[in-house]
């Protein structure tokens, strides 16, 4: 197991009258190379819960495990935020340097990369992210376009080259074209390196087409972690906590309760295609 | 994420006596109390106060755990400016003393009276804070001051740009905890380093945080603009403020206590 | 209700440098119109929503709300009580510290009585559904909450027309549900017209007519049924296709007797069900 957590709880301002239960008994594992999505609804723990992945947090009961260290115990909480690199939702407004490969290098800088190794790292970092090194290195970051923006912001966690690659909502708030670019990016990204990538979002339709397993967070509490197809199953939960189902899977439910002889949890466009041809074309 | 921290100006709903009170009269109160807090120099006239507050808070209908959470972040410097008095008076008689360390009890007792000024300061204006709305207390202000404008002192003005300070401060401080984490996350360590790393970490704060409050500011002044703000003053008001006989009752009970309390704590 | 004539608009940038924004744009929008405007980043589509309420006024050409040109600066806030905008940041655009001091804050603007803008605090608060949360402060609500009390704080100013650049954009899926909900209830209900800035297709087919966007330019105008279920078109024009549209295309080219432009789970279903 690459990642870990056993039985995590965390609440907020805790000790005070006002204590704010956010975690409730979190049990998740994540392989190495795997490509995890985490799905919940506003208030379901999902961000609480990336931040005690790389040790921005520490549980008040349970224990956070690194390559099988603890955290906290074994290994300093400081020191995984560099193998484990976590890029925060509209990652663009920690911006604060006056060119782009000042931004990306800060994140080497950090981690000790040395003067000489650094244009290196920071031309790598770019172009995981399909951004072209020269072109964008000496402009201002404010002066990119958001999809632009976002993805110098991906490079400059990439920069400390982290093992794991956490993705708080990486495509919140950008438009159809620039999601697109990000998702490239990291699909390929993931194949040249191996990456391990968690991926935080709402929006199912997405992450149904990334992620090899669905971790689903409602109340602090896991309620489904399995392979998308499985999790899709329980459409009716989904709905229940406020979260949307891809289309296609809809569809797919409806024409299931119509008595059709469909399987009523894909949302793959292709299968979708197949098994409609076979079911309708006579 | 919400997280539900007491911050400072923090309101408590709620619908007794202390809400309804015109917010100029609590205002003048608040501003007599602190006077009286630095007149009174006993522990008679400062245990009095307690009792006073002790007794308002109780009247609000408040929880008195929201009084121990607005402490609690200043307790760090109650507890400085007392071992400043402790450490750093010499008048008086000698009641303790090793090596280089000597202690007076003038330094005691000074150190006494600051650490209750301080406190009894913080519950009472906290009181304000907590009965009384942002709005309510910016209009009430541009009220009192109103008298300003003949010399052309731009009071509404001032007086809006304290709300949207009371407005955003909240969010700011939601934020500049986001940029830290988000900063922590690429490495940067905000606890060790040499002053140069640290210099440039606070910067790595800092901007990030300015050019956030710009882009709010221009978001905010067009969201106003579309709302049909002109500036100036504001035509007519969701709640008019008005003295009742009730609020100037309050305002003689409350100095009178105010003023036996502090005579009490002269002697 | 609303007309533009020949529209161009161009940013000044420091030294001498213009970023044309929208160029020669004519679009008519009549009263109780639900119109919904895509288009990628870029493509004027803001630029245009801002001269609705005179945020932005016209270089060249003319924008008339109701018959008031917005050229005219003795028709400004006429326009702005008449048209009310909601931007897309929930946080940036409240003023005030409680919910109902926010609301209050366009009546208080206009010069109404007290009595009448408690009133329409009420009424605003409760058509969106927040009027349990009259006190509190808005920095502990939700972005989707937050939000639909940014539509009461502009419905409580009465106005004709509404219009939202791309408000569901910093939302879940739960908060984008309760926004185009209150949106179609007011454009239904009230006769708002309503002018919707969105980049998500799901959102314009609720529209009486969708307008893309292309380069300052209006690329295409009609019925969301017709104009937004060409998956290639969309695509091209870096707009994100719904997958049920995606997959009747593919369906229908691979021999199955159905339209290919279908939008909605129902329509496919039916269709389906209608072959066997």
């Amino acid at each position: 197991m690459f990642l870990e957590l056993k039985n995590v709880y965390f609440s907020y301002m805790k000790g005070t009258k006002i204590e704010k239960p956010v975690l409730k008994g979190i049990n998740m594992s994540v392989k190495e190379g795997e490509i995890v999505g985490i799905v919940g609804p506003t208030g379901s723990g999902k961000s609480t819960l990336i931040q005690h992945l790389n040790g921005l947090l520490q549980p008040d009961k349970g224990k956070v495990y690194v390559k099988g260290r603890a955290v906290g115990e074994t290994i300093r909480p400081g020191r995984i935020r560099k193998d484990i690199g976590l890029v925060f939702q509209f990652p663009e407004r920690q911006f604060f340097e006056e060119t782009v490969f000042d931004e990306v290098a800060f994140g080497a800088k950090n981690v000790g990369i040395g003067s000489e190794e650094l244009e290196n790292r920071v031309s790598i970092s770019l172009s995981m992210v399909a951004l072209d090194y020269n072109r964008i290195k000496d402009r201002s970051p404010f002066s990119l376009s958001g999809g632009e923006m976002r993805r110098v912001a991906i490079a400059s966690v990439l920069a400390m080259n982290p093992e794991v690659l956490i993705l708080d909502e990486p495509t919140s708030g950008l438009d159809a074209k620039s999601r697109e670019e990000i998702i490239r990016s990291l699909k390929a990204l993931r194949e040249e390196n191996s990456l391990t990538v968690i991926w935080v979002s709402h929006e199912m339709d997405e992450i149904a087409s990334i992620a090899e397993r669905l971790i689903v967070i409602n109340e602090g509490e896991i309620a489904l972690d399995d392979i998308p197809e499985k999790v899709f199953t329980h459409a009716d939960d989904l709905k229940k906590m406020g979260l949307g189902i891809p289309q296609i899977t809809l569809l797919m439910i409806e024409l299931a309760n119509k008595g059709y002889k469909v399987p009523s949890n894909i949302f793959n466009l292709e299968e979708a295609k197949t098994v409609l041809l076979n079911c309708f074309k006579s | 994420m919400r997280t539900f921290r007491l911050q400072i100006g923090q309101y408590y709903p709620g619908d007794t006596l202390a809400y309804r009170i015109d917010p100029r009269i609590k205002i003048i109160l608040v501003f007599i109390f602190i006077t009286a807090l630095f007149i009174i120099k006993n522990l008679l006239g400062f245990g009095l106060t307690l009792i006073l507050l002790t007794a308002i808070m109780l009247l609000t209908g408040i929880p008195f755990k929201w009084a121990w959470i607005t402490l609690r972040p200043l307790r760090l410097i109650i507890i400085f400016a007392f071992l400043m008095h402790i450490f750093f008076t010499s008048s008086g008689r000698i009641i303790f003393s090793l090596g280089l360390v000597t202690i007076f009890d003038q330094g005691v007792i000074n150190g006494v009276v600051t650490s209750a000024r301080l406190i009894l300061l913080v519950l009472g204006t906290t009181l304000l804070t907590l009965t009384t709305t942002p709005i309510e207390l910016t209009d009430a202000l541009e009220s009192l001051l109103s008298f300003l404008k003949s010399v052309k002192v731009p009071v509404h003005e001032i007086a809006m740009m304290m709300a949207l300070a009371l407005r955003f401060i909240p969010i700011l401080l939601i934020e500049s905890e986001r940029i830290m984490k988000a900063q922590a996350s690429r490495g940067a360590d905000y606890d060790s380093g040499n002053p140069i790393d640290r210099a440039k970490n606070f910067i790595s704060l800092l901007i990030p945080l300015l050019v956030s409050i710009f882009r709010r500011a221009d978001e905010l002044a067009i969201a106003m603009d579309a709302r049909c703000y002109r500036g100036g003053e504001k035509h007519t008001r969701m709640q008019s403020l008005h003295i009742s006989r009730v609020d100037v009752s309050v305002l003689v009970f409350l100095s009178s206590i105010l003023t036996g309390i502090t005579i009490l704590g002269r002697i | 209700m609303i007309k533009i004539s020949n529209l161009s608009y161009y940013y000044q940038m420091p030294h001498k440098e213009r970023i044309v924004a929208l160029r020669d744009v004519n679009l008519s929008i009549e009263k109780g119109e639900f119109v919904a405007v895509l288009g990628p980043n870029g493509c004027g589509k803001t630029t245009l929503s801002k001269h609705l309420n005179a945020l932005l006024i016209p270089r060249e050409g003319t924008v008339q709300i109701d018959g008031l040109l917005t050229k005219d600066v003795s028709n400004l806030w006429k326009i702005r009580q008449k048209v009310g905008y909601v931007f897309q940041n929930p946080e940036n655009q409240i003023v005030a510290s409680l919910v109902e001091e926010d609301v209050a804050f366009g009546p208080e603007n206009l010069g109404l009585d007290p009595s009448e803008i408690k009133e329409r605090i009420q009424k605003s608060l409760e058509f969106v559904g927040m009027l349990e949360f009259a006190r509190w402060e808005p920095h502990f609500l939700s972005a989707g909450q937050q939000q639909r009390v940014a539509i009461a704080s502009v419905l409580a100013m009465e106005p004709e027309v509404m219009v939202l650049d791309e408000p569901t954009s910093m939302l879940d899926y739960a908060g984008r549900k309760e926004v185009l909900d209150i949106i179609c209830k007011l454009n239904k209900e009230k006769s708002v017209t309503v002018v919707f800035i969105t980049s998500f297709v799901e959102e314009a087919i609720r529209a009486d007519r969708a307008v893309i966007m292309q380069n300052g330019k209006i690329f295409e105008q009609g019925y969301p049924k017709e104009i937004l279920s060409n998956p290639t078109e969309l695509r091209e024009l870096g707009i994100n296709p719904l997958p049920i549209n995606e997959l009747a295309v593919s369906l229908s080219r691979s021999g199955l007797d159905i339209s290919p432009s279908m939008l909605t789970i129902q329509e496919m279903v039916k269709s389906l069900c209608s072959l066997s």
